[in-house]
């Protein structure tokens, strides 16, 4: 198992964003965490990589209990996180964007500007590898985002709404990228909302509604879940008075 | 095309830097000289600055402190114990580095204003404590530093050599800087600067980060108290370490441009030799030089709110996209 997690709960004050979450994750597959807004799936994401300090419960990587790490620690281990909201380092170029990541595993200069360079050529950005990251437009950040987080080389990559607000083309390009990023090896958590991407790209898929895990399963599983189509949908009321 | 003008552009400013020696020695007299002296030393104090704020973007408003630990340091070891202001520069550099480790450790971790006001308050608790230690320091009366030639001294006759080693100074800053911009520190600090968040997400230890570039910068800014020290031959607290020195710091940092290795040195370039001419040539009306000064400031950060590196550079920039479009047209 790459990844524990082992009934992680996170509070802020009296709010559990998320409770008593567990589920493990093998290595080389591609798992899409979904629900609803609120669900708690970024915080959980927060929690695995570090961001957020736990309240209950453990994360194991690789073999070594993670919970209680910094953010920048866990990078090192390998666990990369891209964000819903870029954070570009609006003034730097996209290279030097993404070569900020690979200082991670090098302390030199030329080889991290190759592993930037190949982080950029991965997601397609290499031709705007010189562009102050702050004139670049919303699809070329959500690249961005990703190059940087796949520089620092990770094993696990938490991959936060790349694709939302995105158009057509966009999304299929991304899902392009998504996959041959995990042919390379590399262990994919992806939160998105566009159902037929996530579903196209996952190997399996975890359900959080109101910080709870609800349901667990291949894409046509989930699919098919009343708890799921519940935590979506809503219930007929119908149905409850029948 | 892009990037050879480019490199151009930056071994301009290499030139400058370089090729400035030469200027104090056709200097016609010692007031000019002087100016000359205080324009190096400002630059390398202002470059010193810039390692950790100007990268970082978080402003320290006490670096005068750090001045101030440099220039006390050398002076109570050279007036009282008779030892080299060369070692007393290394002592005060040690002190520094003690007291940016201590300070830095404790306030590094906050953010924005407050951290910028934990950094003037530092400056003023030095400078309280100056004045209030007189067997020390001899309190608000200052240290007067005997005439008395040699190099073992760092005293000199005439002003040619104190140009030369405070030149030797601003060199040494500069060349921390451009390494800076191409290591692994350099870049995890910008990025600290640029978003804390993200840069730890990327492996960037950003307490360490700012920790060691803040220690760097005080130790620098201290080397450079000392040299102030022993050029003035005179020093006390109230104007060492006021408030006023250290935007000094900040000033010709800005103006030239704040984050560029060559930045703080054309900002002291420019504004040191103004301020000095205007206050000489300006005498008739008191306080012209200031009102003159100031009008200069608002209209340079005006027109050039990154300074005035920045600004060039993409002048520049812009004129070589301008020749390739041409280029391409013709092709």
């Amino acid at each position: 198992m790459l990844l524990k997690i082992d009934n992680v709960t996170k509070r802020f004050g009296g709010l559990a964003a998320v409770s008593e979450v567990s589920f493990e994750l093998e290595e080389g597959i591609i798992l899409g965490l979904i629900g609803p807004n609120g669900a708690g799936k970024s915080t959980l994401f927060g929690c695995i990589n570090g961001t957020l300090p736990l309240t209950e419960g453990t994360v194991t990587f690789d073999g070594k209990v993670i919970s209680g790490n910094k953010s920048f620690q866990n990078a090192k281990l390998g666990i990369a996180r891209s964000y819903q909201i870029v954070q570009p380092f609006g003034n730097m170029t996209a290279l030097q964007n993404a070569m900020v990541g690979a200082f991670c595993k090098t302390n030199n200069y030329k080889e991290a500007e190759q592993i930037a360079l190949r982080s950029l050529e991965t997601v397609k950005l290499i031709k705007k590898k010189d562009v102050v990251a702050k004139h670049l437009n919303l699809g070329e950040r959500k690249k961005l985002e990703i190059a940087k987080a796949l520089s620092t080389q990770p094993k696990l990559l938490l991959l936060d709404e790349v694709m939302a607000g995105l158009n057509t083309t966009e999304v299929l390009e991304m899902v392009g990228i998504i996959k041959s990023l995990n042919t390379s090896g590399i262990t994919i958590i992806i939160i998105e909302h566009i159902m037929e991407a996530i579903m196209n790209i996952s190997d399996r898929i975890i359900v959080l509604s109101f910080g709870k895990k609800i349901a667990e399963g291949s894409p046509e599983e989930i699919s098919k879940d009343p708890h799921v189509i519940e935590a979506y949908f809503g219930v007929e009321e119908v149905e409850e008075h029948a | 095309m892009l990037k050879r003008l480019l490199n151009i552009n930056n071994s301009v400013l290499w030139a400058i830097a370089v090729l400035s020696i030469i200027v104090p020695f056709f200097l016609p007299n010692r007031y000019f000289q002087d100016i000359a002296v205080l324009t190096f030393l400002w630059a390398g104090l202002s470059s010193s600055w810039n390692l950790y704020s100007g990268y970082c973007g978080r402003l320290s408003i006490g670096h005068a402190a750090f001045l101030g630990i440099g220039a006390y340091s050398s002076t109570i070891l050279y007036v009282n114990y008779g030892i080299s202001p060369w070692i007393g520069m290394i002592v005060g550099g040690l002190f520094s580095a003690l007291a940016a480790l201590v300070i830095g450790g404790t306030t590094l971790r906050l953010k924005g204003t407050f951290f910028v006001l934990s950094t003037v308050a530092f400056a003023e608790i030095l400078k309280t404590f100056a004045i209030v230690s007189k067997d020390l320091t001899a309190g608000s009366l200052g240290m007067m530093i005997p005439y008395n030639p040699g190099f073992a001294n760092m005293i000199f006759q005439g002003k040619i050599p104190f140009a030369i080693i405070t030149w030797a100074y601003m060199m040494l800053v500069i060349i921390l800087c451009v390494r800076l911009e191409k290591s692994k520190l350099g870049y995890s600090l910008i990025a600290v600067g640029e978003n804390q968040e993200a840069a730890e997400n990327l492996g960037v230890n950003s307490t360490r980060v700012m920790l060691i570039s803040y220690v760097m910068s005080a130790v620098l800014t201290s080397i450079g108290g000392t040299l102030f020290a022993q050029y003035i031959m005179f020093i006390e607290p109230m104007s060492l370490m006021s408030v006023g020195y250290s935007v000094n710091f900040i000033l010709y940092a800005i103006a030239g441009g704040m984050g560029t290795a060559f930045g703080p040195m054309v900002g002291a370039f420019i504004l040191v030799p103004v301020t000095n001419l205007l206050r000489g040539y300006l005498s008739f009306i008191s306080g012209l030089h200031g009102f003159v000064l100031g009008m200069l400031l608002i209209i340079i950060l005006l027109f050039r709110p990154d300074g005035i590196l920045p600004q060039l550079k993409g002048f520049v920039r812009k004129l070589m996209n301008r020749n390739k479009n041409n280029e391409e047209k013709g092709e």
